[in-house]
């Protein structure tokens, strides 16, 4: 179990990271999600080490890890771009950690090709890792980290880089890894469809302090506070009549005598509905998702209405 | 990728080795088993002997001669001067008339009165107070290429005031004196020849005659030279007056005549001295070397080695040198201390004449 | 209370490697201090304090009299336009170098050094044999030109250039310029925005090394220029050397320190100080054969290019090792085993090449330390962000005169018992203090280059601090350092050093050899120089070959 208490990390004199506390329980998979500069890979460095804390504590299982270094703590780390070593071939690249913990470099070797089946590269031992695709080196990545058995993985926005249609695979195969492996894990990425995809909790992150935490549903459906709220998409206004509100875009509905008008001012396609930008009289323009045969067009004038149940009030 | 681990590991084996083993030290004489005394020549980089004759002095004193070459004569005798609080060396062997006084008034010298000088003649014995020693002669004397002046059906200049002449143009080559000894000696014996006034005058009508300066010895008369290995285009060239026989013996096969020879008339006498540095902490030894540079043994195996004329009166010269080294019977001289004064002042205005 | 524990055990993690970090700084320091720093120091010193009071007019004389604010002019110019002229010609040599594979290219890689090695006295006349006034290239009137410096500056440095830039470009993903090719940029294009930024460092680098090396020119201005053309450096050795005027050579050689920090502070700004980290591949992936007849024309123009410019000098050399008077023959080489066998001035062949071989290895040795952990100071992963002014400094060496650090060692390094000035110690030492900064200069763009990030990864995958070195530095920089290695041999082979003009322990090497040989007249002294000559040039090339072939325990070329 993975415990970090009041975990303060400066760099000069900007703070990265503003008094984290977070608990990952054994089997558990932590999503940390927020815009770059929110702290989320600092988060990620400092739990492996890389970084020094100024204040605060980051225990495993009750022991204090600050003295640790970080070739000792065995955690894993996979960073967004792989980073796999250029200067040697797959297998030597999978097996590094088990070499650096002096495994006999014949059970290594062995443990290293079972992982490699198990991400799906089943022969590819004696590759050059400059010559894979990006969907291959990640895996490779992926196995590299896996190899020596950690007691928690880290991964730093991992599937940054791929195509979406690789993303969505790996995704898959991801989660169903964790859940196979019973891995504890802090998944750090800024695409919210992969972290509520993957995790048991998530953590939005905002300027060095985490804005929620709560499971895929509550957080998806009951954003604490504002900034949570327009991350994931929500509108967030005041025009609804009770306070400071989030609402989702498919939450709201045209029609011919809602109670907020409007005039249509952008429409985008978005495969499975469209997003109009209505902008109304007091506030923000709004978003909303639309389906159905008749879309209004940019400058209609429409009318919108909403289900009070699905309006999520804001703390002032 | 297994063999070649195999050659970088003998490689590094071997190096190690030889490492361990040390570089040879070419001077060190065969390991004395009687003596037990090292003594160090401090020389410039063409002190050469036999080594017979040395493993004879060690044999006979127990004393072993280790050489410092110290790069040519004016530097050897710069940094005798230069750590004269702490000498490098126990003997200094190479500096000559044109430097004398400069590393007497240094007082890097510990005056010793050899007994072999009574087989020394009185003119070159320059220092009254015997703080150097003198050891060997030579003279930097124009050399021709006997070949060029033969095809071109021209006669071979024989005074300085020839070498001005238009006949001649463009077929001397000189070294600059600011950087070479031989150069040196070449524009003092313009200075002797036509005097502190008129020195000046000549290098005009050679420079107007098309001379070509060249930084050192080894580029005049190697590469330029017409005469000698470099084949270049000038046939008359500063150098010593023990250069032919040299061409002579470093030919293969030997020649029965020298291809070159030297102009007689354009010589600069050049007195070679040896002293014992003061500071010295062998002295005896150190006395003993300079009895025996003054040696009948030693001075006669110096021509072959150094291309020099021994001091000593009555020494038998090689056949090669009594049949192609000839000595000049009147070549240029100036007082040491004449040329001590003058000497970086003379070198400045050569230079803003010739090159400037 | 196990906070604090905590905290101290922290703390203490940071302290040791702040000591290791001090450490690997000290050892160069301490090196350079002593060897360098102190001599330097001593003779400047010693010139300017002749009556035993510091007298600094020598200096505002040499700073008001226009004929040496000339030659000091002069000196920048002359190696600003050698460096960059060198530059220029060699740049396509190191593109070809990295990117394609041809046969023979071992090689030729490894005898593009054999100029730097040769003696400059030696390769002159090889030079004035072609253009010389009776050579065939004569008419074009370049014997004791300036012209002529900035030829023989180019065959000398080139594989400077070649090695230093080629060995960095060996590294770079292509594939990056193929995104932009297929963006639509043309060839020109691609090179000036996605090449040669990432090659900015190694050019910085090379250019520095050998604007330094033509700044401290001795023999090539001396024997190609002639006596019209003067550099601080043959000022002061005329002034050291031949007039003993200390208190002038001081001036001189303080004016030559001052020059030659301006101009490197004011490249190294110019150039930038962060370099990114480069996306590195293996060297094997990055080469391939000449497809295209464009590329095949590239590349064979390249080798003429070398053939021609380093090889013509040098075949002239070689031939004439074998023109004997009595046909071409081994009559030279015999020579040298038998001229004046009986006398102290004789050196066996064989000695000679162990001498050289033996103090090349001790050299190399010390320089690859010295250098090394220099440059890991300076740009490992532990850097110090003080070092960062280091690697200017740490070149200093290769812009004084080897004059004034040769007299420096003579006046300082003589307290008994470290009096080394007749050891044979002082050899490699001499030659080291070339190389050393060397070292450092070409290792630096390459640990620049390497991400953070690998090491980060490495550590967290379980590699204490000095594994991550062994496991992700080192074999990166492998290549870098096997490349410096060779430049350390080949500059001590070469005897480049303080040693050449001063006293030198009587331990032969083959230029001592040469240099005795060409002392005497006669054409039998003269052909067996040149032998000597080819012997250097076959000894650096093989040693250089075995240097390549050189490889760390299992882990394969990068």
């Amino acid at each position: 179990m993975l415990r970090i208490a009041e975990l303060e990390v400066r760099y000069g004199e900007a703070v990265a990271l503003d008094g984290i506390d977070l608990v990952v329980g054994d089997g558990e998979v932590v999503s940390v999600l927020g815009p770059s500069g929110s702290g989320k890979s600092t988060l990620l460095r400092a739990v492996a080490g890389l970084e020094p804390p100024v204040r605060g504590r980051i225990e495993w299982d009750g022991h204090d890890l600050t003295p640790v270094p970080p070739h000792r703590r065995q955690m894993g780390l996979m960073f967004q771009d792989h980073t796999l070593f250029p200067h040697r071939d797959v297998i030597a690249n999978v097996a590094f950690g088990l070499r650096m913990r002096r495994v006999p470099a014949d059970r290594a070797a062995a443990r290293a090709r079972e992982l490699l089946v198990l991400v799906g590269l089943g022969g590819y031992e004696h590759r050059r890792v400059t010559e894979l695709s990006g969907g291959e080196q990640q895996r490779v990545a992926l196995a590299r980290a896996l190899a020596p058995a950690p007691r928690l993985l880290m991964l730093d926005e991992p599937l940054g880089s791929l195509d979406r249609a690789l993303r969505e695979r790996l995704m898959v195969e991801l989660r169903e890894l964790f859940t196979r492996l019973g891995l504890t894990s802090l998944y750090v990425t800024h695409d919210h469809d992969e972290a509520f995809a993957l995790a048991d909790r998530v953590a939005v992150m905002h300027d060095g302090r985490i804005a929620q935490l709560g499971s895929p549903v509550e957080v998806w459906e009951h954003p604490a506070n504002e900034f949570v709220a327009r991350f994931l998409g929500y509108n967030v206004t005041d025009a609804l009549g009770s306070g400071r509100v989030a609402v989702r875009p498919d939450s709201l509905r045209i029609e011919p005598d809602g109670p907020i008008a409007g005039v249509v001012t952008a429409r985008t396609f978005r495969r499975d509905h469209f997003l109009l930008e209505v902008k109304i009289a007091d506030g923000p323009a709004l978003e909303v998702a639309v389906t159905g045969d008749r879309i209004p067009a940019v400058g209609d004038a429409v009318r919108l209405a909403v289900d009070s149940d699905v309006v999520v009030p804001l703390p002032p | 990728m297994r063999r070649f681990h195999a050659l970088a590991l003998t490689l590094s084996l071997l190096s190690a080795a030889a490492i361990v083993a040390g570089p040879v030290s070419a001077s060190a004489s065969a390991p004395s088993r009687s003596g037990n005394t090292t003594i160090t020549l401090m020389s410039h980089d063409s002190f050469a002997a036999s080594k017979k004759v040395m493993r004879a002095f060690t044999k006979k004193t127990g004393v072993t001669v280790k050489v410092l070459p110290s790069g040519d004569a004016g530097a050897a005798v710069n940094q005798a001067i230069l750590t004269k609080s702490n000498p490098l060396g126990d003997v200094f062997f190479g500096i000559d008339n044109t430097l004398l006084s400069r590393g007497l008034d240094a007082g890097i010298f510990e005056p010793y009165t050899s007994p072999e000088l009574a087989n020394i003649s009185k003119d070159i014995q320059l220092d009254p107070r015997h703080r150097v020693t003198p050891i060997d002669t030579g003279d930097v004397c124009v050399n021709f290429d006997r070949k060029y002046f033969t095809d071109k059906k021209l006669t071979v200049p024989q005074t300085l005031d020839d070498l001005a002449k238009p006949e001649y143009k463009g077929l001397l080559v000189v070294e600059n004196p600011a950087t070479s000894s031989p150069g040196l000696a070449f524009l003092l014996a313009t200075v002797s020849k036509f005097g502190p006034d008129g020195w000046r005058a000549y290098w005009e009508k050679l420079r107007d005659n098309g001379v070509k300066v060249v930084d050192g010895w080894e580029q005049a008369y190697n590469t330029e030279f017409s005469g000698s290995a470099g084949k270049g285009d000038y046939p008359l060239v500063v150098s010593y007056a023990t250069s032919p026989p040299a061409e002579v013996v470093n030919a293969d096969p030997q020649p029965d005549e020298p291809p070159t020879g030297a102009l007689l008339d354009t010589c600069f006498r050049q007195i070679e001295f040896a002293g014992i540095l003061k500071g010295t902490t062998h002295e005896k030894a150190a006395k003993q070397f300079i009895d025996f540079m003054l040696s009948e043994q030693f001075q006669e195996d110096m021509p072959l080695q150094m291309y020099v004329f021994p001091a000593r009166d009555g020494t038998k010269l090689p056949s090669v040198f009594v049949k192609y080294a000839k000595v000049a019977p009147r070549p240029f001289a100036l007082p040491p201390e004449e040329i001590a004064k003058n000497r970086d002042q003379w070198i400045d205005q050569w230079t803003s004449t010739v090159l400037g | 209370m196990r906070a604090q524990a905590a905290t101290l055990r922290a703390d203490a993690r940071i302290g040791r490697r702040r000591l290791v970090r001090g450490l690997m700084l000290a050892v160069p320091i301490a090196f350079l201090g002593v060897f360098f720093v102190y001599p330097v120091a001593s003779i400047v010193g010693r010139g300017l304090t002749p009556g035993g009071s510091l007298d600094l007019s020598p200096l505002a004389d040499v700073v008001t009299d226009a004929r040496f604010r000339g030659v000091a002019w002069f000196t920048i110019w002359q190696a600003t336009v050698s460096a960059a002229l060198t530059v220029l010609v060699a740049l396509p040599g190191a593109y070809v170098f990295a990117r394609y594979e041809f046969r023979g290219k071992r090689l030729v890689r490894a005898a593009v050094l054999v100029p730097f090695v040769l003696p400059t006295v030696v390769v002159g006349s090889a030079f004035l044999a072609v253009l010389g006034d009776g050579g065939p290239l004569g008419f074009l009137g370049l014997d004791q030109s300036f012209a002529a410096i900035l030829v023989a500056h180019v065959f000398f440095n080139y594989a400077v250039v070649v090695l230093v830039v080629g060995g960095l470009w060996a590294h770079l993903d292509p594939r990056q310029e193929d995104a932009a090719r297929v963006l639509g940029a043309d060839r020109w294009q691609t090179f000036r925005s996605v090449t040669l930024p990432s090659l900015r460092p190694a050019i910085a680098a090379a250019a520095a090394i050998v604007f330094l090396f033509d700044f401290t020119s001795f023999g090539v201005i001396l024997i190609l220029g002639g006596p019209r053309y003067s550099t601080l450096e043959t000022e002061i050795y005329r002034q050291t050397v031949q007039f003993l005027d200390l208190p002038l050579a001081a001036a001189l050689s303080i004016v030559q320190m001052a020059a030659v920090v301006v101009v490197l502070l004011v490249a190294g700004r110019a150039q930038g100080r962060r370099a990114e980290a480069l996306r590195l591949r293996a060297v094997a992936e990055t080469s391939r054969r000449p497809r295209t007849t464009g590329e095949r024309a590239v590349v064979g123009l390249n080798l003429a290019v070398m053939a021609v410019l380093l090889g013509g000098p040098i075949a002239v050399l070689v031939e004439r090792s074998f023109d004997t008077t009595g046909g071409y023959g081994l009559g030279f080489y015999r020579a040298l085993s038998e001229l004046r066998r009986t006398s102290t001035i004789f050196v066996p062949p064989v000695e000679a090449v162990r001498n050289s071989l033996v103090f090349a290895c001790a050299a190399t040795v010390i320089a690859l330390v010295i250098g090394g952990l220099a440059a890991f100071a300076i740009a490992g992963p532990h850097r110090s962000p003080r070092a960062a002014g280091l690697d200017t400094l740490l070149l200093l060496p290769l812009g004084v005169s080897a004059v004034t650090i040769g007299f420096g060692f003579l006046i300082a390094l003589d307290k008994r018992p470290f009096d080394v000035r007749a050891s044979p110690v002082l050899i490699p030492i001499a030659h080291a203090l070339v190389a050393a900064p060397f070292v450092a200069r070409v290792l630096i763009p390459v640990l620049r280059s390497i991400d953070q990030r690998l090491r980060d990864t490495a550590a967290v995958l379980g590699a204490s601090p000095g594994r991550v070195w062994r496991e992700i530095d080192l074999p990166i920089v492998a290549r870098a350092l096997l490349v410096a290695a060779g430049f350390a041999f080949a500059i001590s082979l070469g005897e480049f050093g303080a040693t050449i003009f001063i006293a030198r322990p009587d331990y032969p090497t083959l230029p001592v050899v040469i240099f005795r040989l060409l002392r005497q007249p006669g054409t039998l002294n003269f052909g067996a120089a040149m032998a000597a000559s080819v012997i250097l040039m076959a000894v650096t090339t093989l040693a250089i070959l075995a240097i390549e072939r050189f490889r760390f325990a299992d882990i394969g070329e990068f």
